[in-house]
């Protein structure tokens, strides 16, 4: 009797990346606040606030973190965690050449917001 | 530099998620190297130079970094809300590597991005700093000490004199 075929899982989907209001903690460490919309993102990223884009997934969480910066400012730079910042550091975009200041973090598989 | 170079920086920003996402874990490598040196070679360092090390002086303006004379060069920055002022005693000039031709960023208002802190070989008390600035330049300063001064930058900034 042929083996009935085992069912394929389906692809692992993770969920899609959460916006968050951003403080900045000790140790680097980016403190999330409450849920915001990529709207309210990109208002509070033209204020010169911090935001943080939280997910599994590192593409995503740095293509969406990429598109609220740009509507926010235009020209921007990325900074990848620096090793004085803190341990707890997160990369993120912001304009360049500055001002206005602020950040838009996002995390990566090794690093978390708090 | 050795570890934060500007090309694993530009590549770190690179519009192709495929080569970003390969530059997210090569920068963790270099994150992890370069903390691992600073470990072995801390307890080389004198208190300066061990308090320059440990000094974020990520995102500062840099205000100047002309030398004031070939055995000392100065560099000032503007970081919030105070200016640092970093005078080194060279026991070389300092070397600067241009930005690669292609680099994309601005290059206006510049400003420190990443710096790396060492010991040159073979010479006692002889180090070696590395900073790369957001213009793409990479600085190589070969330094026998350091002075590190945080002066408060004046609230409402100073009255710039009429000339007669």
């Amino acid at each position: 009797m042929a083996k009935k075929p085992k069912p394929v899982p389906p692809p692992e989907v993770s969920p899609p990346p959460e916006i968050h209001e951003a403080t900045l903690g000790d140790d680097g460490a980016v403190v999330r606040g409450g849920l915001i919309t990529q709207v309210e993102a990109v208002a509070r990223r033209q204020a010169g606030l911090d935001v943080v884009v939280c997910g599994a997934n590192l593409t995503a969480n740095r293509r969406l973190a990429r598109d609220i910066e740009q509507a926010a400012g235009g020209s921007y730079v990325l900074h990848p965690p620096h090793p004085t910042a803190g341990t707890y550091s997160l990369p993120h975009y912001q304009p360049d050449p500055r001002p206005p200041n602020g950040h838009t973090f996002y995390e990566t598989p090794n690093r978390k917001a708090f | 530099m050795r570890y934060f170079t500007p090309d694993l920086f530009a590549r770190y920003n690179s519009a192709d998620e495929a080569v970003a996402d390969e530059a997210d874990a090569e920068w963790e490598a270099a994150l992890a190297a370069y903390r691992a040196h600073l470990d072995a070679v801390r307890g080389e360092l004198p208190p300066p130079v061990r308090e320059l090390a440990e000094l974020c002086l990520h995102d500062a303006e840099l205000l100047g970094d002309r030398p004031a004379d070939p055995s000392v060069a100065v560099v000032m920055l503007s970081q919030q809300g105070s200016f640092v002022v970093l005078v080194y005693s060279l026991w070389e000039q300092v070397r600067e590597q241009p930005a690669p031709p292609d680099w994309p960023f601005s290059k206006q208002r510049t400003h420190w991005l990443y710096d790396e802190l060492d010991i040159a070989r073979g010479a006692e008390g002889r180090f070696l700093h590395r900073v790369l600035l957001s213009d793409g330049r990479a600085l190589e300063i070969p330094f026998r000490s350091v002075i590190l001064r945080r002066i408060p930058a004046p609230q409402s900034g100073v009255p710039v004199r009429q000339s007669a």
